[in-house]
């Protein structure tokens, strides 16, 4: 209930691509969704939801074709000098392929020397201040660490390197797109550790962008599930995986194997119904449970004012469900 | 070895005689990779009876690729030294063949599916093709024409997916190309190498489904090897954990899962849990996995191993039964009782 706008607002935010064949790709779609401060939101989606065009939407690497995104109240289309390099350096990405993120040719010094410097800390106090990330991230502070190339690091440390650049900045929003895929469960939690302390010392709001909704689970307080380019259902993490109401949450939840054995493969259905959604509902060609309305009609995405939890579906709120 | 295994393994078919379709005993194998030797096998024993679904878990670099292509003869030649060990496949003794020998056991009785299947495919030729290749080779009384249309349909590809060329599928349905091929060598053991990794989660549902279903109806044993411990356990009903080239704990993945005995293990999955503890941490391993260009003379998680004892970095202990625990196997001197505290 502050009075303050969000850190980042999203407010209707379309984007397509124009294919090879000419076609268009509506990549994201009348997008809503705001980020306040220090708050973790996460996004979960899969391939081709339009989640990572979303990120750089927020970047401001792409533009959108429709609406507008604000950062602390204010459009970022219309940013420009000092206002521009201000958000260029309160919002900063950290990526899922590290090792293509670095110049290969700098070392692990040069990096974080290039990063500082950019966040206009005086020569003198680079070095020290390099040395101060890398502890930040749980990194040795050594010379023996300054001097490596990103091919010497191990994917863990590599994945530390990226978020002792981003923090180098002292962003007010760290925009997390699929940190931990491929990371190996023992390094996992050490990210997530990482994150979760960073987030509380320096006050820093995530976008973490997943697959993985056990790691929305984790991390985020706030989950918005996104399926081609349209928010279909969002809410406070615990209540929206606690009661999924969206048939595409649902099956998400359910295709999801765990430790326990719980997921009974054997229940997923799957079905397919051609693959253009046309009009209706984007998860109509494989909703288990869509109805005539679905077909024709585009669900608006509905809040419960209860909880606070929005859904898009025509179905939702209906009995039995 | 292999005869505890037996006893200790519990069958999905009381009464029949299975046979193991791959053994392995104590293998060791290193790469020679520039001046440094890879000591990537260092003592990994695994056995796969037929009809059987065995999951191999750790996490990168671990060794269980390495032990997945030994088992179908696709280390790199030249490059790999079997230091010690011995490899049984469908009760032939592989451990010294030649790579000239290989072809003849490769897509029967062992095939294989990666994680990576448009670089397994030939991005020229039409699925359709692809398909009717394997069966022209290794099923050579079967009508090509029809068998492809059987395997086709058989993975739940439509018709029409013959015709296509390999960049035209989905990444799960290329997935479902490379397990028809293998099928249609029609094998006795399937190995699988993260076939689901690159896949989005409703997709990899969808394809564990499916093997899981062909596992049952074709008769073959699988060998899924992955870094997702909860993969494995959706399949598999037995599973190994390797860790720095070793096999440390083998027996029922439920078993293992709800009350691991190896310390490694243990620390393993309470990461894998991704949960909060009562300080809000995750859990993790501490320190790094140890270099495997020097040899280890002890157990390799030694130095990370809130439990170990001195004779850690000395030995390796050898497989033992965890008392009370009579299908579980593992290596850690706790579970010797001899090993003074």
């Amino acid at each position: 209930m502050t009075p303050s706008p969000p850190l980042l607002e999203f407010r209707q935010v379309a984007k397509q691509f124009r294919q090879r064949d000419d076609s268009l790709l509506r990549a994201v779609s009348g997008v809503d969704l705001t980020i306040d401060r220090e708050e973790c939101v996460a996004l979960v989606g899969e391939s081709g939801s339009g989640k990572s065009t979303l990120a750089r939407l927020a970047l401001r690497l792409l533009q959108p074709d429709a609406g507008e995104i604000l950062y602390r109240g204010r459009s970022i289309a219309g940013m420009g000098g000092a206002e521009l390099r201000d958000f260029r350096r309160s919002i900063q990405p950290v990526f899922q392929d590290t090792a293509a993120t670095f110049n290969p040719r700098r070392t692990v010094r040069d990096t974080l020397g290039q990063a500082l410097r950019q966040a206009s800390v005086a020569r003198r106090d680079v070095e020290p201040r390099a040395r101060g990330l890398l502890e930040s991230v749980r990194l040795p502070a050594t010379a023996e660490i300054l001097d490596r190339y990103p091919h010497e690091l191990s994917g863990g440390q590599r994945q530390r390197l990226a978020i002792a650049r981003a923090i180098a900045m002292e962003p007010a929003l760290i925009i997390a797109d699929e940190p931990l895929s491929g990371a190996d469960a023992s390094i996992r939690g050490q990210i997530l550790n990482l994150l979760a302390d960073l987030g509380q010392e320096r006050r820093v709001a995530y976008l973490f962008i997943t697959h993985d909704l056990s790691i929305a689970r984790a991390f985020a307080r706030r989950v918005a599930v996104i399926y081609r380019g349209l928010i279909v259902e969002e809410g406070p993490t615990a209540e929206v995986l606690r009661r999924p109401t969206h048939p595409y949450t649902q099956l998400l939840l359910a295709s999801a194997p765990t430790l326990d054995g719980s997921v009974d493969l054997a229940g997923i259905t799957s079905v397919a119904r051609g693959s253009s959604a046309g009009a209706g509902c984007v998860f109509w060609p494989r909703c288990p449970v869509a109805v005539d309305v679905c077909e024709a009609t585009p669900p608006p995405l509905v809040a419960t004012p209860a909880t606070g939890h929005r859904v898009a579906c025509h179905l939702a709120g209906r009995t039995g469900r | 070895m292999a005869e505890l295994s037996i006893r200790a393994t519990p069958g999905p078919e009381r009464g029949t005689e299975r046979q193991p379709v791959a053994e392995v005993q104590d293998l060791h194998l290193s790469y020679r990779a520039g001046g440094h030797p890879v000591h990537a096998v260092q003592g990994a024993s695994l056995t796969v009876f037929d009809r059987e679904a065995v999951g191999l878990v750790g996490e990168s670099g671990c060794g269980k690729s390495s032990l997945a292509r030994a088992i179908i003869g696709l280390l790199p030649e030249g490059r790999t030294v079997i230091e010690g060990g011995r490899l049984v496949v469908a009760g032939r003794d592989v451990t010294r063949l030649s790579a000239g020998e290989w072809p003849g056991l490769r897509g029967s009785p062992v095939a294989m599916v990666f994680q990576d299947s448009l670089s397994f495919l030939n991005p020229l030729m039409r699925i359709g093709a692809q398909v009717a290749e394997a069966v022209v080779r290794h099923d050579p009384g079967a009508d090509p024409t029809a068998r492809v249309r059987e395997l086709i349909d058989l993975v739940r590809l439509p018709a029409v997916a013959a015709r296509a060329y390999p960049y035209e599928l989905s990444g799960g349905m290329r997935q479902r190309v490379a397990i028809a091929i293998a099928l249609g060598c029609r094998p006795r053991l399937l190995v699988a190498d993260e076939p689901t990794t690159a896949l989005d989660v409703t997709t990899q549902a969808e394809i564990l489904k499916l093997i899981a279903e062909l596992q049952a109806s074709q008769g073959m044993a699988l060998l899924l090897i992955s870094h997702d411990l909860a993969v494995v356990r959706a399949l598999c009903r037995r599973v190994y954990v390797m860790y720095a080239g070793r096999t440390v704990e083998w027996g029922p993945t439920g078993a293992v899962f709800e009350s691991p005995a190896h310390p490694y293990v243990h620390a393993l999955l309470g990461a894998a849990r991704t949960v909060r503890d009562d300080h809000g941490r995750f859990a993790t391993v501490e320190g790094e996995v140890p270099d495997l260009r020097h040899r280890i003379a002890g157990c390799p998680f030694a130095g990370r191993c809130p439990r170990a004892l001195a004779v850690c970095t000395d030995r390796m202990p050898a497989p033992t039964r965890v008392a009370g625990l009579d299908t579980r196997e593992v290596r850690c001197w706790l579970y010797e009782p001899d090993a003074a505290p």
